[in-house]
């Protein structure tokens, strides 16, 4: 045997076992390390990283990211990792992580070590805008009060009443009907004077005077006979008068029918109620849903399709393959650790499942379901589905809480409530497909008190408040649903809840006690208003119908004298024809 | 002490060992193809291994893969064309998905046209770079054998071997 040959070869093979042995793994955490930070772009702390290669499995504890929004303090920090990779796939060069498991990790907990990347990478959740609805809503009671009063005045309104409206129509009828028959009694009386003043100025001989008076005379008949229709039409006109008023009558009575029904009208929304009161506490939960969805998408979804990083030296080639991977997957994790919500400490286990770089290779969703035990406790669900070209998340939480913190709803300057209750529970289930946000948030708070704390209302409009106070205390749980729409970046939102239910019952109640003590005396307004217009509506029809009749009298008087004049003969000298 | 030295002694030897001119030659052309291949795969490792486990001098052989290493960025437009031509080509098409659907074969990275084409310029660059190197090998090997033993880290090696080996008499 060759041993010069042999023994300089082995050490050398010695030596390369050696550095891959003893120095692989030291190599392996720096490139972890330098990776981990280049990725999180942030500070990150790996104190121990260790393989195995039989089987394949990595190792990494004490392991914490910083918070660069929160200098001093961690993203995120876990006591150790276990990655058992599968054996086969790696030969094909795919890191298929069969089972792995994340112990203690914790959220914001105090950083050990500073660095320079602590301060100087926002690290925060991205935030997007929801354009809620307008809390305007005016919630003062004297405004309520005012408002009511308006309600009122707008109901019985003279101008809005029928039977008026009707009245002032009819009225115009009727004025433009007679002075349509006194232009035509106008024009009789021209027409009359003219075949006067043709008898008057009748020329030459006594057969041609005889034959202006025989045309007269004819017109003069005719004359007559329009003067007679217009009398049989104005003969007409109390038939259609007095159906006229009696249309005007019954429009009054409907008036007060109407009036009646105007408690229906003062009912108060309850969606604006629920919106107004609940609205600002919910905005705050809708937003933070929309951020650890936004998230979700940004941090989970869109980095698992990372693009190759462009090779500084050739470009690679892919062939088909019979049994195709992606080339990282984790089929499953175990997680375990503390997290807080609400100022309430959690231990939490869960479970992600499918994590991969190449979905649509895959073809299985990712999922991550995560319990939180505690004093309260929690349940989240989440589906990221980017096995298809357009991707979809599905997000379902539950959350129950024990004897949670008041609420206070309401401003205080306003209308405003304590809500304290023993129990919430919060559920959520929100959708994202083809870009679309549909969902639903419901909150449950059983058994609840709520008590009116505005003291302005109480002061001011004492009777309202002890209303208030009286429908409040009917009230045991609070359910509270939210429907939300619209898109991840725009979303849209509705409230309804059994509070804006029992108010608007409540204060429709209050409207409806105020309007009964005042529709007695709207009625009257509303009679006074319509007589008012029927005497105008008479005085109108008595005097212009008498001076219709008047001249039509006077005309139809000088027709006859004018007839009378050319059939006596008296303008007519038959000895003037004699002679002639 | 010898425990310690004879490592450092055995590795002296390697580097100093085979020098004929074939040797030196083969060395060379070796350490050529190693320097050329990209380093971050299989391919790299099993021709370093061929470098390692074959009787060239070994010292030539690793001053040739630097050297090369360098000179292969130079190389690479040539070493990609040649290397896309291949595994673009329609009528190998089948062969290559047939070999890369291998286990291991991926760890290789000959799908890469760089490391496809740099293997087969190593490859074809091999016989001509050991011919062309035998002749200067003949002509500089005697002196160069002689300037490296006046090295005094290596006078100094085989000294204290000889020394300690005596002393042990």
């Amino acid at each position: 045997m060759r041993w010069g040959y042999l023994i300089p070869r082995l050490l050398i093979a010695f030596l390369f076992w050696g550095t891959f042995h003893f120095g692989f793994d030291p190599v392996l955490k720096k490139t972890a390390h330098f990776s981990a930070e280049l990725l999180m772009d942030s500070k990150v702390d790996l104190y121990v990283l260790e393989t195995e290669f039989f089987p394949p499995e990595i190792k990494i504890e004490k392991v914490a990211i910083a918070d660069s929004s929160n200098p001093g303090f961690n993203l995120l920090e876990f006591d150790s990792m276990k990655l058992k990779l599968e054996g086969k796939p790696l030969l094909r060069r795919s890191y298929i992580i069969k089972e792995a498991s994340l112990t203690g990790l914790q959220f914001g907990t105090v950083r050990k070590e500073t660095g320079p990347h602590d301060s100087e990478i926002d690290f925060s959740l991205p935030t997007i805008k929801v354009d809620g609805f307008d809390f305007s809503f005016n919630l003062k009671t004297d405004d309520w009060m005012s408002g009511l009063t308006g309600r009122i005045k707008d109901a019985i309104d003279p101008n809005q009443l029928e039977s008026v409206q009707l009245a002032r129509k009819k009225q115009l009828d009727w004025k433009n009907r007679f002075s349509k028959q006194k232009e035509t009694l106008e024009l009789l009386k021209k027409q009359l004077e003219q075949l006067q003043s043709q008898v008057k100025g009748a020329k030459g001989n006594a057969l041609e005077k005889l034959q202006v008076y025989h045309d007269t005379a004819m017109n003069a008949k005719q004359l007559r006979k329009e003067i007679k229709r217009i009398r049989d039409e104005l003969n007409q006109l109390p038939k259609l008068a007095r159906s006229d008023y009696a249309a005007i009558i019954q429009a009054g009575k409907k008036d007060q029918q109407n009036l009646k029904d105007k408690t229906q009208i003062l009912k108060l929304d309850p969606k604006a109620i629920s919106q107004s009161l609940l609205g600002e506490e919910l905005e705050k939960k809708i937003q933070q849903t929309m951020n650890y969805l936004s998230w979700l998408k940004e941090n989970l979804s869109d980095k698992m399709d990372i693009p190759e990083p462009e090779r500084f030296r050739g470009t690679e080639i892919d062939f088909a393959k019979n049994e195709a991977l992606p080339k990282y997957l984790c089929r499953k994790m175990f997680l375990s650790g503390q997290s807080e919500i609400s100022g309430q400490q959690f231990e939490f286990t869960g479970i992600l499942k499918n994590l991969t770089s190449e979905p649509q290779l895959h073809k299985k969703p990712m999922t991550i379901e995560v319990e939180g035990i505690g004093e309260d406790d929690f349940l989240a669900k989440a589906t990221i589905d980017l096995t298809r070209k357009t991707p979809a998340y599905k997000l379902h939480f539950q959350y129950h809480q024990n004897h949670p913190p008041t609420l206070h709803l309401g401003k205080g300057s306003e209308l405003a409530f304590d809500l304290s209750a023993d129990r919430t529970d919060l559920e959520s289930l929100i959708e994202i497909k083809n870009g679309k946000l549909n969902g639903q948030i419901q909150l449950s708070q059983s058994p609840c008190r709520i008590e009116l704390v505005s003291s302005e209302t109480e002061d001011k409009n004492f009777s309202v408040a002890q209303t208030l106070q009286r429908i409040l205390g009917k009230i045991d749980s609070l359910n509270t649903q939210l429907d939300l729409g619209g898109t991840l970046d725009r979303p849209e939102w509705s409230v309804t809840s059994n509070l804006g239910e029992y108010l608007s019952e409540g204060m429709s109640d209050i409207f409806a006690e105020e309007f009964e003590k005042q529709k007695a005396q709207m009625a009257q307004v509303i009679n006074n208003n319509m007589i008012k217009e029927l005497k105008v509506f008479e005085s109108l029809l008595k005097g212009e119908s008498s001076q219709l009749t008047a001249m039509l009298n006077l005309q139809e008087n000088d027709a006859q004298k004018l007839i009378q004049k050319i059939a006596g003969g008296k303008s007519f000298k038959f000895n003037s024809l004699l002679r002639r | 002490m010898i425990f310690l030295l004879r490592p450092l002694r055995f590795i002296t030897r390697t580097l100093t060992e085979e020098t004929s001119p074939r040797q030196m030659a083969m060395g060379v052309a070796l350490g050529m193809l190693v320097g050329l291949v990209l380093k971050d795969n299989l391919t790299a490792f099993l021709c370093l291994f061929i470098l390692c486990a074959s009787r060239v001098n070994l010292g030539l052989g690793f001053i040739s893969t630097f050297l090369f290493s360098w000179i292969g960025h130079l190389v690479d437009p040539v070493s990609h064309f040649i290397g896309y031509k291949l595994l673009t080509a329609e009528s190998l098409n089948s062969w290559w998905t047939w070999f890369f659907d291998h286990p291991v074969v991926p760890w290789t990275s000959l799908n890469n046209t760089v490391v496809l084409g740099s293997l087969i310029v190593g490859l074809v660059l091999l016989i001509p770079v050991y011919r062309s190197f035998i002749p200067i090998a003949q002509k500089y090997s005697p002196s160069v054998e002689k300037r490296f033993k006046k090295f005094r880290i290596v006078q100094v090696l085989w000294g204290l071997e000889l020394g300690s080996g005596l002393g042990e008499v």
